[in-house]
């Protein structure tokens, strides 16, 4: 062991490990310095900003270079730098959502930035591992940092009472999954996520398959509170409500993708165990989640509330495809990544025209659109673009991604699956559009019409724009896209055997 | 009679379902954290038997991971709690429910 | 043979303390009995032959953690007369049935499973040594990583529990 650690090039380490390194020693730098900038706001911002374009700069590097080299239990594959590059957008549009915000709610302290950057190394480290441990420690100082992110506005009783509930269910989740680890760990004396893969069912010679099985379905609902399926869905609608629109941005973006990204290493490694057990447990959850997250959409007033049962709905569609994973695992694998990237973009663009309203309070409900159309035009069509795209109406991005996911259900023969997946779409269509016919068709109430002007600063138009972009030209032209993610993935999985 | 594997399996599951059953009933705050830190040390009772039964200590690392999880968990969530206690005066779940909807 | 009367005193104590903890009106008393339930673990693990961590897990638990809960419980200095025992009707009975249920279940699967008997101790199992070792060498990143989430950890706490930041 001793020998390998001096066997590393530390050069070459320091160069692979440097996306993740920046948002660390930022994060720790920006603690360390941030007190003595206390009053200048725009210095944190503009360094949290540019450490985490270095980041980018870096990760997109890395990615061209990668060598699917494995060094301490990370795994440095195009994959990891994939998701890193999706952690790292999500981080930089949110950070740009975050400015005003933090000025006009009074929450300007450089702790905010630190921790957000610290969590997305965490994220980071969750998809680059390729030992449970490293997956698990990177999930909690992710869920840590994210947990007070939550209950950043302290002196409002709905953001405290979020990051409660968010902490609660989070430690109750991560106890479930170590269960489900220690099960895994008995039944096959490893947790190195390429031995299990490697070695697979040799390891299961019929007397430790209980082990195995008890650990994995331990494994299954700790994972499935993360990334809230139904039946354990019931805390996001209320934390996505009560966190500051910013963070609730974050979480519905970032931290999602991160679950994902861990969860496909994780089922990569475990899935041969018992495919047809697999395959059906994926199933029932996927149909569960998407048909309970969009029917309890129906009834909200809120958007955020309306966004978080819809985000719920999308865990269902982007697990949806892990059915064929024994069959197709490379592209099941590259669909679900691409579907990650669309979905960070149309949801951050969603919740940053909410962000564009919201001066001093949040202006969340579907009331405060009505009559956006005629006041603020631009504000009003981008919203609709993204709302089109969430319900997956061509030619957006969303559509594609959809496309894509079903298209694996389809090709492994289960069209009935993907069926249920275009039904859920359809219901979909009414509670999207609600907001839709609030801007365009609704009147305006007399308080609206003296109201505030929308103050829409520029970092978050700057933001509006780019998702606007993003979501409309990836969704004519997404097979350049779709090229890059799948050159990502199947490297990594064409070497893992 | 011998102790083997599984009395310490099944011991580690007892303990665990008490934890889940604290958490899931009770509706004092911090006996519900408590009750987590319970279902961590089962946890840990799990990982060591496997550790001893299969001769390898991976599962000490593990255990000395997950005791580092719960110590940085304690300080989060207890910070968490004077915050909402601030806010709030409560201690009671069910009396936290400004969020509904 | 001592072995059977430290598992079953030892084992018996801690499911009685949690119990009693789980129950308690008072979160005074629950943190004082998971206290006495953390020694029960602490002198199991030593009969697993990991005798630092069962050290590590009275200094560490009973000691630490849960003189920051006690403290806790102490700052928020809540009344006699608002402590609420405010379970115990149906959910109580129906989470404690699905209790029963799941251990019944657990045990019944593993009992299911043929009998594992431990193997006589390789030399150097259960030193301190060799935890070491892999610390510092194979595990050398996930080491790294505690020292990050014990910063954010500590981050957050201040961010929580600070009256002016």
């Amino acid at each position: 062991m001793m020998q390998e650690l001096l066997k590393i090039d530390w050069l070459v380490f320091l160069r692979q490990t440097l996306p993740l390194l920046l948002p660390l020693g930022g994060g720790g730098f920006l603690l360390l310095v941030g007190p003595f900038f206390k009053r200048s706001h725009r210095f944190n911002f503009i360094f949290s900003i540019a450490i985490a374009l270095l980041a980018l700069f870096f990760a997109w590097q890395e990615w061209l270079g990668a060598t699917n080299q494995t060094v301490n239990l990370l795994l440095f594959d195009r994959f990891t730098y994939l998701f890193a590059i999706l952690f790292l957008i999500a981080l930089i549009l949110t950070l740009l959502l975050s400015y005003s915000y933090l000025e006009s709610f009074g929450l300007v302290r450089p702790e905010y930035y630190a921790l957000l950057l610290f969590a997305v190394f965490g994220m980071m480290c969750m998809v680059a591992g390729h030992d449970l441990m490293v997956v698990f420690l990177g999930l909690e100082v992710m869920s840590v940092s994210v947990y007070v992110l939550a209950g950043f506005q302290r002196s409002n009783v709905l953001s405290v009472e979020a990051a409660l509930k968010y902490f609660l269910v989070g430690a109750f989740a991560s106890s479930f999954l170590l269960m489900g680890i220690a099960f895994i760990y008995g039944a096959t004396g490893t947790t190195d996520l390429i031995v299990l893969h490697q070695k697979g069912l040799g390891m299961l010679a019929g007397e430790t398959r209980v082990y195995a099985l008890v650990g994995l379905s331990l494994l299954a609902v700790g994972l499935g509170f993360k990334i809230a399926l139904v039946p354990f869905h019931f805390w996001a609608a209320d934390v996505y409500h009560g966190a500051p629109v910013i963070v609730t941005t974050f979480m519905a973006t970032a931290v999602k993708a991160a679950g994902f990204g861990a969860i496909l290493r994780v089922v990569w490694a475990l899935f041969q165990w018992e495919p047809l057990l697999f395959a059906n447990m994926i199933w029932v959850a996927s149909v569960l989640t998407m048909t309970i997250g969009n029917i309890a959409a129906l009834t909200q007033k809120n958007l955020k509330r309306m966004l978080a049962y819809s985000s719920i709905a999308h865990a269902g569609y982007a697990i949806l495809p892990l059915v064929a994973f024994s069959k197709q695992g490379a592209s099941v694998t590259s669909s679900i990544s691409f579907y990650m990237l669309a979905y960070i973009l149309m949801t951050v663009g969603a919740f940053a025209v909410l962000i564009a309203l919201s001066e001093k309070e949040e202006k969340c409900t579907i009331q405060d659109l009505s009559g956006l159309g005629t006041r603020k035009p631009f504000l009003a069509f981008s919203m609709t673009l993204f709302l089109l795209s969430l319900t997956g109406i061509p030619p957006t991005l969303g559509f594609f991604g959809k496309y894509y996911l079903f298209l694996q259900a389809v090709q492994a023969g289960y069209i009935w699956l993907a069926v249920i997946g275009v039904i859920n779409s359809v219901i979909s269509v009414y509670y999207y559009l609600g907001p839709v016919v609030a801007m365009y068709f609704s009147k305006e109430t007399a308080d609206q019409k003296v109201g505030p002007t929308y103050w829409s600063p520029q970092a978050v138009l700057v933001v509006i724009w780019f998702t606007f972009l993003g979501v409309s030209l990836f969704g004519l032209f997404p097979s350049n896209l779709l090229d890059l993610i799948q050159t990502s993935v199947s490297s990594w999985l064409v070497a893992g055997k | 009679m011998m102790i083997t594997l599984t009395h310490y399996l099944i011991l580690a599951a007892v303990l665990f379902c008490i934890g889940v059953f604290g958490v899931v009933v009770r509706r004092n705050i911090l006996i519900i954290f408590m009750s987590i830190e319970l279902m961590l040390s089962a946890v840990n009772l799990v990982f060591l038997s496997f550790s001893r039964y299969l001769g390898t200590q991976d599962g000490h690392v593990w255990v000395f991971m997950v005791l580092t999880v719960a110590a940085a968990e304690a300080a989060v969530g207890l910070g968490i709690i004077v915050a909402l206690f601030r806010n709030k005066q409560t201690i009671y779940v069910d009396e936290v429910k400004e969020l509904k909807g | 043979m001592m072995e059977p009367i430290f598992f079953y005193g030892f084992g018996g104590l801690a499911v009685v303390t949690a119990l009693l903890m789980v129950t308690r009106v008072n979160p005074i008393a629950s943190a004082v009995w998971l206290v006495v339930c953390f020694f029960a673990f602490a002198a199991l693990f030593i009969t697993l032959e990991a005798h630092f961590i069962g050290v590590i897990q009275v200094l560490l638990y009973a000691g630490a953690i849960m003189v920051l809960f006690i403290f806790v419980i102490m700052l928020l200095n809540i009344g006699a007369e608002e402590l609420k025992a405010r379970t115990m009707q149906f959910s109580g009975l129906l989470g404690g049935l699905v209790t029963i249920y799941l251990i019944v279940l657990i045990t019944l699967g593993l009992l299911k499973n043929p009998v594992r008997f431990f193997e006589p101790l390789t030399e150097g199992y259960g030193y301190v040594a060799p935890v070491g070792r892999l610390l510092f060498t194979k595990y050398l990143v996930p080491f790294e990583l505690t020292s990050v989430l014990l910063l954010v950890a500590i981050v957050g706490s201040v961010v929580m529990g600070k009256r002016k930041l």
